[in-house]
């Protein structure tokens, strides 16, 4: 490296504290291109933090990793993207009925609980396999998780919808960034039952919501106190 | 090679380290290298019969995951994982076939860092520690330690540079 390099550096500092601009990563980009050692420099100092965040964040531990790893190659061979959105469509179309009890499905007392956003969501599959390219809102009802404290899957916080259906589980990645997600609550502590609607697509095997509206649900009811015997039984 | 769980397993303990760190090198933003990585071990294991015997695995990884990143940068910006296109790209030209330490020299540079940190003054090693163990940054690290943030700043650049220079000094030629 040459000796005055005080531009390279100050740019790296902004790029090591995730406040590169776009003009400054132009800037920095023409720099390593221009000079060899200095592209080796920043090779080196990418690998070097990396490893070093690898040993300091508890949740990119080579143990989180390799759960993270477990989690979604488990998902992935329960059933792909596809299986569950044609699974869905058949249930919603009355193919497939749930065995429940020997009940019909739409019989049981909290069927209706899950037939408005079931139903939203046939009318939304019915076009979303009709024309895939078209954006049509579908709302899935699930649990919000956290991407790092619970998968292990980044260390920024986000959240993903954790769905059961039947009996396998499915995550669906909620579009990054999104302001309605300060809605969601202390995601990270424990799952939170929503609903969300948006454009739901697959990428790279996995379900995207592209997220229009979040529906936060109530907290189940608690159950009715146990009446107590009295203390002295006359 | 049979491929069971316990070979996943053995396989994501030896090369997910230094994948993760080719991955950064090809130029993935910080919060998103283990998602990366991660989509190489389950592509990985889904073509797993294309894997030839005896083959280099590590350089195997490294290719699917070089092919994750040439199709990100084919995302929109706003949906890419990774840094800057133009910065992303200038990495992704590089020729070098090996960015980062190979899975055998890869301890070597692990422990040197180590070392390297260990030496640090008591407050610098503290700074280096909570900067990268949570989510303080320069900021909030100011405040944590009654310093201004463009004190902070300019100690992590002086303390990443003295680190890395003792790095360099500890592995020579291992690291490429």
């Amino acid at each position: 490296m040459s000796a005055d390099n005080t531009r390279y550096d100050e740019l790296v500092a902004a790029l090591h504290e995730g406040e590169l601009a776009a003009a400054e990563a132009d800037e920095l980009a023409a720099l390593v291109r221009a000079q060899p050692e200095l592209r080796r420099d920043l090779r080196r100092q990418l690998v070097l933090w990396e490893l070093w965040s690898q040993q300091q964040a508890p949740e990119r531990t080579a143990e989180s990793f390799l759960a993270a790893c477990r989690t979604r190659l488990r998902a992935e061979s329960e059933d792909d993207s596809a299986t569950f959105l044609s699974g869905l469509h058949r249930r919603l179309t009355g193919a497939e009925r749930a065995p429940s009890r020997g009940r019909r499905w739409w019989r049981g007392p909290l069927a209706w609980t899950w037939a408005a956003p079931l139903a939203a969501a046939l009318v939304a599959m019915i076009a979303w396999f009709a024309l895939p390219r078209t954006a049509q809102a579908t709302t899935l009802r699930g649990e919000a998780i956290c991407t790092a404290c619970m998968l292990h899957e980044t260390h920024e916080h986000h959240p993903v919808l954790r769905i059961q259906d039947g009996g396998t589980t499915r995550l669906c990645y909620l579009e990054s960034d999104h302001p309605l997600y300060r809605e969601i609550g202390n995601y990270c502590s424990a799952p939170i039952p929503i609903d969300a609607t948006g454009g739901l697509r697959t990428e790279n095997g996995r379900l995207i919501l592209a997220v229009q509206a979040l529906a936060r649900l109530a907290p189940p009811p608690a159950e009715p106190p146990k009446e107590t015997p009295p203390l002295i039984p006359f | 090679m049979t491929w069971d769980d316990s070979t996943f397993d053995a396989l994501v303990r030896e090369h997910q380290a230094g994948l993760r760190a080719w991955i950064r090198a090809l130029g993935a933003q910080d919060a998103w290298v283990d998602d990366i990585a991660q989509e190489v071990f389950l592509i990985a294991h889904r073509r797993r019969d294309a894997f030839v015997e005896g083959g280099n695995i590590g350089a195997w990884l490294r290719g699917i995951a070089r092919n994750l990143v040439i199709n990100e940068r084919r995302k929109d910006a706003r949906r890419s994982r990774l840094l800057h296109d133009s910065l992303a790209e200038v990495l992704l030209d590089e020729p070098v076939p090996d960015m980062a330490p190979s899975v055998h020299d890869l301890p070597l540079v692990v422990a040197a860092m180590n070392d390297c940190v260990g030496q640090l003054p008591e407050r610098s090693r503290e700074l280096l520690r909570r900067r990268y163990a949570g989510e303080e940054n320069a900021s909030t690290l100011a405040r944590a330690l009654d310093m201004s943030s463009q004190a902070v700043r300019q100690t992590l650049v002086r303390v990443r540079a003295v680190v890395k220079a003792c790095v360099e000094g500890k592995v020579g030629e291992v690291w490429p």
